[in-house]
């Protein structure tokens, strides 16, 4: 029974939020002792390094099915790192599409401004925004509240902060407190992000989509003089996938878990590594201004949420064949160069 | 080449009396095909040797061993002594000569040097005379029990092959391990207070190496090493006098580190550099799980611990190692663990571990590229699934069950590690315990080991560690079968099945060719 018990946790929170919403106990006896043959073992498969198959573990849904409210526009969108590059242009996207908006930042100083910004432009009814470090549980848990507070539920939450501390170096070579950093934000920030995220959309009538943003590395290839950031935007596509894994195995059918691939844009991120020949090669061929890429990428995900699915997705900016075709037109016709930085 | 005709003499002796009667007569036509058929097939046999002495056999050091072992077993020596000795005075006389004549220190040597060298050469090629007619006195007496039958031949040909091979492996399996204890390695293992870093611990340390353990808390660093130094006192008194030589340079030390704090990390590398005066290996061990559940019941400090501890701590480790490293002449070997995860599949219920797990992966090829000219390694040791508190936080009865078939307790997962760590060279190697011929023996054994380490209701059956290490000594000699299968690359499988497949051909064309009517 002890092993049984020591499982039981994983349909706690699910179970509590349909079930009994107020029930305060933790360690609820009666799901505690839920029959457990349909908890096939195989979920440990894909555990070892065993090529494993396909997650045999599921939870039946012991609730009766809630009733859903169809997801329609305007959604409620949160982004986060969302005062300036990608985040702020995709801000800029959704509430052209009249959709809501919060945003947020660890610069109180830069949220005011973008708010502002935002406001003028499109309106004051429409744009939120808060202070919020996304690496710090109290943080992302009173931006919840805010945003709770504000709009009453959020639909599409983006997790897009991340950083790479602005410097390319070797590993060897970068400094200790700049390895913390873009551990913090880009693993510890989404995961923690993911978790808050995932916790309130399960209560949401309407449910719920998250999108995390991949980078450099998520395809697994080397990512030489930024190894540390690589790392951790791999780690985050891994997450995503067990997250998916994770809400399937619990039958959860409101809320998922996407990945969303910007491609290369010219953010300060990129461009602070635009010093090598290589570089500034593939910069001029790839990259696209952060609205270009935010025009291109947003209709695609609103259409996420208006296709009522809750399959997971990966919607990618830079396709591979867009990548090659765009290296053969530079190679072949010299096109786009010296495009964003010069060449020699 | 005097064996191989000895040993075709031999079984054409014994061809003789099986040609007695009428039917075999064809057979006997046959022979000189047939013999002309398995000299190709032993010079396959001499040539695979030879490939696998060329890679293994040439440092002069090895050799050295094998000949000091050679003349422990006394028989074969004394065989040889006559011609052995001749030759060895025709080279003191040659070299005699001019040494009394220019003389010097430096001839002298060079005249050791190359008696050492001539003597390994002549005791390896005397070993592999015997081994070849003895094996060729089996093949006889199989000849003459069979009777002459051709489909009996064929089949004592593979089995003849196939001994030839298993023997080849089980000859590498020596001559490694002898290879492996050439002097003592400086060993770093962060994590190794318990579980499987403590195990690889002890098996570098019993390996006649120099370790520093570390780990978050200052007490288990303390009683870790008085237990390893327990373990290296009873593993010199077992060894007894062959030992100490081995054992004499081995220690170990330990530090308290928090590995996701540089300037722990960094007290470490020092610290480990003050003790032993270099780092030749360093291991990232350290890794944490926080048992098995849905993200969202993780806390904040759960999440930051875990990746602390396998992200940060993996990058700053390896940024101190580098550092270590890049100014010693030897260059070094960084290892970082995989775990679940890495491989990219979904982890469910270890979310954030296996998704650092997997980031460390890419970051694997990251540092690849960036350390490609420089003399610092950087691999990967996967450990498969260790019977530690990491995995069993939290299992259930049916994932026990499940760890009968392929867990493995941490003992056993460092004995096979250590060897090849010790031995790694050049740059992103994999060294991993769950390889495909172990899963293999694992699923076919499947029924065999349903209560190996926990029985139906899921109570732990295996021994307490202290009882384990108490029977290691001799378990430690048993000889493992799949570990001389790892001991290969796989071009090498390649090479073996195609050199059979070639074998078998010859062998079967020849035996059709006995009956050239059909």
């Amino acid at each position: 029974m002890a092993s049984a018990l020591a499982l039981s946790p994983t349909l706690l929170p699910f179970s509590r939020h349909r079930r009994s919403i107020l029930s305060p106990a933790p360690q609820n006896p009666l799901l505690s002792s839920i029959p457990r043959p349909h908890l096939l073992g195989g979920g440990v498969v894909s555990l070892p390094l065993v090529p494993s198959g396909r997650v045999l573990w599921r939870v039946r849904a012991e609730t009766p099915k809630q009733e859903r409210e169809p997801m329609v526009p305007p959604f409620n969108v949160l982004i986060t790192g969302s005062t300036k590059g990608i985040g702020l242009a995709f801000a800029k996207e959704f509430l052209k599409a009249g959709d809501n908006v919060v945003v947020c930042s660890r610069s109180a100083e830069r949220v005011e401004l973008t708010i502002k910004q935002l406001r003028e432009e499109f309106g004051e009814k429409h744009v939120w925004g808060t202070v919020c470090d996304v690496s710090k549980g109290e943080d992302v848990k009173a931006l919840i509240t805010f945003a709770r507070d504000k709009l009453n539920y959020i639909d599409i939450w983006i997790n897009n902060a991340g950083s790479n501390a602005y410097s390319y170096k070797p590993l060897a070579e970068t400094a200790d407190d700049d390895l913390m950093e873009v551990v913090t934000t880009n693993t510890i920030g989404v995961m923690i992000c993911c978790r808050e995220a995932i916790n309130m959309m399960l209560n949401q009538p309407r449910g719920g989509h998250i999108f995390n943003i991949d980078g450099a590395g998520s395809d697994g290839r080397p990512t030489p003089r930024f190894a540390a950031y690589g790392a951790t935007k791999q780690s985050v596509v891994h997450l995503t996938k067990s997250l998916q894994a994770e809400l399937q195995m619990q039958d959860v059918k409101n809320v998922m878990v996407h990945n969303l691939s910007p491609g290369m844009v010219t953010t300060d991120l990129l461009m602070s590594g635009a010093n090598t020949k290589q570089a500034k090669f593939f910069i001029n061929i790839l990259a696209e201004p952060p609205d270009v890429v935010a025009e291109n990428l947003v209709p695609s995900i609103r259409s996420v949420p208006s296709r009522q699915s809750m399959r997971p997705t990966y919607i990618r900016f830079l396709t591979g064949l867009k990548a090659y075709s765009q290296i053969f037109s530079r190679l072949a016709f010299g096109a786009r160069r010296n495009r964003y930085v010069i060449e020699d | 080449m005097a064996a191989i005709a000895k040993l075709q003499i031999s079984v054409q002796s014994f061809y003789h009396p099986s040609s007695i009667d009428f039917s075999s007569i064809p057979n006997r036509n046959s022979s000189p095909l047939a013999y002309s058929g398995r000299n190709p097939r032993r010079r396959d046999g001499v040539s695979l040797y030879r490939w696998w002495k060329d890679r293994h056999f040439l440092a002069p050091m090895r050799c050295r061993s094998f000949r000091s072992e050679e003349e422990k077993t006394g028989r074969a020596p004394l065989k040889r002594k006559g011609p052995l000795y001749s030759l060895k005075s025709l080279i003191l006389k040659v070299s005699g000569l001019p040494s009394q004549s220019g003389g010097g220190e430096y001839r002298k040597a060079a005249v050791e040097k190359a008696e050492e060298i001539f003597f390994s050469v002549v005791t390896q090629l005397g070993r592999y005379l015997l081994t070849m007619m003895s094996t060729g006195v089996i093949l006889a007496v199989g000849f003459q029990l069979s009777g002459g039958d051709n489909q009996m031949n064929t089949l004592i040909w593979y089995s003849w092959l196939g001994g030839i091979i298993i023997g080849t492996m089980i000859g590498a399996n020596t001559v490694l391990e002898e290879h492996c204890n050439a002097g003592p390695r400086n060993v770093v293992i962060t994590g190794s207070t318990r579980g499987l870093g403590k195990a690889l611990a002890r098996e570098f340390l019993l390996s006649g190496d120099r370790v520093v353990i570390a780990s978050r808390s200052p007490e288990s660093v303390c009683t870790t090493v008085e237990e390893l130094n327990e373990n290296l006192k009873e593993g010199i008194s077992m060894a007894g006098d062959k030992g100490k030589g081995k054992f004499s340079r081995a220690k170990v030390v330990g530090m308290a580190c928090d590995v996701c704090k540089p300037d722990s990390v960094r007290k470490l590398a020092d610290f480990a550099v003050d003790e032993l005066g270099s780092i030749d290996i360093w291991i990232n061990n350290a890794g944490t799980n926080k048992g098995f559940r849905p993200l969202i019941q993780f806390t904040d400090d759960d999440i930051t611990q875990i990746v602390s501890t396998n992200l940060i701590g993996s990058l700053i480790c390896t940024k101190e190692a580098l550092r270590v490293m890049k100014s010693q002449d030897k260059g070094g070997h960084i290892f970082n663990m995989d775990g679940a995860g890495s491989g990219g599949s979904s982890t469910p219920l270890t979310a954030v571990y296996g998704s650092t797990k997997c980031g460390l992966r890419q970051l694997h090829a990251s540092l690849q590229k960036e350390n490609k000219r420089s003399k610092t390694g950087i691999h990967t040791a996967s450990p498969g699934m260790v019977l530690t508190d990491l995995l069993l936080s939290g299992s259930t009865l049916r994932n026990k069950q499940m760890f009968n078939i392929i867990c493995e307790l941490p003992e056993t997962v460092a004995r096979t590690l250590v060897p090849r760590m010790r031995v790694v060279k050049g740059n992103g190697k994999a060294i991993n315990y769950l390889t495909p011929p172990r899963i293999l023996l694992a699923l076919v054994t499947a029924w065999l080991r349903r209560g190996r380490w926990f029985d139906d209701q899921g109570r732990a059956l295996y021994a307490a560690e202290a009882d384990r290490i108490r029977n290691w000594a001799e378990s430690r000699a048993h000889f493992s079968f799949t570990d001389a299968m790892e001991m290969y690359a796989e071009n090498t499988w390649v090479s073996v099945f195609s050199l059979s497949v070639v074998c078998a051909f010859i062998i079967l064309s020849s035996s059709s060719g006995a009956f050239p009517g059909t």
